[in-house]
C-alpha cells in the first residue's frame, strides 16, 4: 500500500508538464544568437529618425560612420545573409506584402526540419556522439548491480543489520534517482 | 545531510559544468571521465572494508557513500550538455533516446551477466568486477577531450550553413515574385 500512496503525486505532476510551454527550439544556439545580434545592430544603425523630425544632417553622418563600422565588424562573414532583410520578407509574405519595414518584423526563429534517415545517421556518426553511446552501457553496470545486490551483500556477506544496509543502499539509491532517472 | 548533499553535488556538477564550458568546452569532458574514474575508489573501500557492529565503521562507511554518490552524480548533467551541444536542434530528442536505450540495456544486462558471477565466485569479486564498468567508461568519457572542441563546431557551421541556404531560398522567392507581372 505505501509504494501505491507514493507513486499518485507524480500523476499530478506529470499532468501539469502538459501545461508548461514548449522551449523554442535552436533558438540560444551560438549561431542563431550571432545572427540576432547582428539583426538587432543592422536595426540600430538602419532606423531613421521620426519621419515628422526629418532626417537630419547629423543623423546621415552618424548613419555612415555606423555602417562603415558595422561593414567592418561582420565583413569576414560572408556566409552571413541580411536576416533583417529576411524577417522583412517574411513579414510581407505572411501580410500579402502589407508588412512595415521595421516595426511588425517577427523575430528569428530557428527553422526546425523533420529528422530524417539521413540527418540520425550523421547525428550517429558523429564522434563525441559514438564515444558517449559507448561509454554509457558500461558506466551504468555498476549502478544496476549496485542497486539490485548491494542490500543482499551488505546484510547477509558483511553482516550489518538490515536497516544498516537499507540505509547505504537508499542514500546511493538517493543520489542515482535524483540526478538522472536513467540510473 | 544526505539530502543537501546531493542538492549540492547536482548544482555543484550543473554550475562547474557551465563554468568550465565557457573556458574550454574540452573540461567538461574531463570532469566527466575523471569523476566517473575515482568514483571507483569510495566504492572500492566500502564494498571491501570490514565491518563492526560499531557506530565508528557505519559511519566511515556512509562517508564513503556520500563521496561516492556525490562523484558518481557529477557526469549526469555533464553528460547530456555534451550531447546536446553535439547534436542538431531536431535530432538532440533521438540521441537522447538513443543513449537512454543504452543505459537502461546496461543496467538490465550488467546484473544478468555478473548474477553468473556471482554464483561461481561470490557477491564481493562480482562488486569488484562491476567496477571495471566505470574504469571503462571514465576511460571513454576522457575520450571526448580530443571529439568535442570540433564536433561542436561543425554543428555552429551546420547550423550556419542551414540559415544561409534558408536565406538563399528566400532570394529566389523574391526574384520570381519580382519577375512575376
Amino acid at each position: 500500500m505505501p509504494f501505491l500512496i507514493v507513486s499518485i503525486p507524480s500523476f499530478f505532476v506529470g499532468f501539469l508538464s502538459y501545461f508548461l510551454p514548449d522551449p523554442e527550439r535552436g533558438s540560444q544556439e551560438k549561431a542563431v544568437l550571432e545572427q540576432v545580434r547582428r539583426v538587432d545592430d543592422e536595426d540600430q544603425i538602419l532606423i531613421p529618425p521620426d519621419k515628422e523630425e526629418g532626417a537630419s544632417l547629423e543623423y546621415e553622418e552618424k548613419r555612415e560612420v555606423d555602417a562603415i563600422a558595422y561593414d567592418a565588424e561582420f565583413s569576414h562573414n560572408s556566409n552571413f545573409e541580411n536576416l533583417h532583410t529576411q524577417n522583412q520578407r517574411m513579414q510581407k509574405s505572411s501580410t500579402g506584402g502589407q508588412g512595415s519595414d521595421h516595426c511588425e518584423e517577427e523575430p528569428y526563429q530557428y527553422d526546425i526540419e523533420k529528422p530524417d534517415l539521413k540527418t540520425t545517421l550523421a547525428m550517429v556518426r558523429t564522434p563525441t556522439m559514438i564515444l558517449l553511446l559507448i561509454q554509457g552501457a558500461p558506466n551504468v553496470i555498476p549502478f544496476g548491480i549496485t542497486s539490485v545486490f548491494l542490500n543482499d551483500y551488505l546484510a547477509q556477506d558483511k553482516g550489518l543489520t538490515t536497516e544498516v544496509s537499507n540505509h547505504m543502499n537508499i542514500t546511493l539509491e538517493f543520489y542515482w534517482k535524483n540526478g538522472n532517472s536513467n540510473h | 545531510m544526505f539530502g543537501a548533499g546531493n542538492a549540492i553535488g547536482v548544482i555543484l556538477g550543473s554550475v562547474m559544468g557551465h563554468y568550465f564550458y565557457k573556458k574550454d568546452v574540452r573540461i567538461p569532458a574531463l570532469l566527466m571521465g575523471s569523476s566517473i574514474i575515482l568514483t571507483t575508489i569510495p566504492m572500492y573501500a566500502m564494498i571491501n572494508m570490514k565491518y563492526d557492529r560499531d557506530g565508528g565503521s557505519i559511519a566511515t562507511a556512509s562517508a564513503l557513500t556520500f563521496l561516492a554518490g556525490l562523484l558518481s552524480i557529477f557526469p549526469i548533467p555533464i553528460e547530456r550538455a555534451i550531447l546536446t551541444n553535439v547534436t542538431l536542434p531536431e535530432t538532440r530528442g533521438r540521441a537522447n533516446s538513443f543513449l537512454s536505450i543504452i543505459d537502461d540495456l546496461g543496467k538490465g544486462l550488467g546484473p544478468f551477466l555478473l548474477s553468473r558471477i556471482i554464483s561461481s565466485l561470490g557477491r564481493k569479486t562480482a562488486f569488484n568486477l562491476s567496477l571495471i564498468g566505470w574504469l571503462v567508461g571514465g576511460s571513454i568519457s576522457l575520450g571526448m577531450i580530443c571529439t568535442v572542441k570540433k564536433d561542436e563546431a561543425n554543428i555552429q557551421t551546420k547550423i550556419r550553413d542551414k540559415i544561409s541556404r534558408r536565406q538563399a531560398e528566400l532570394n529566389v522567392v523574391d526574384v520570381e515574385e519580382a519577375s512575376d507581372p
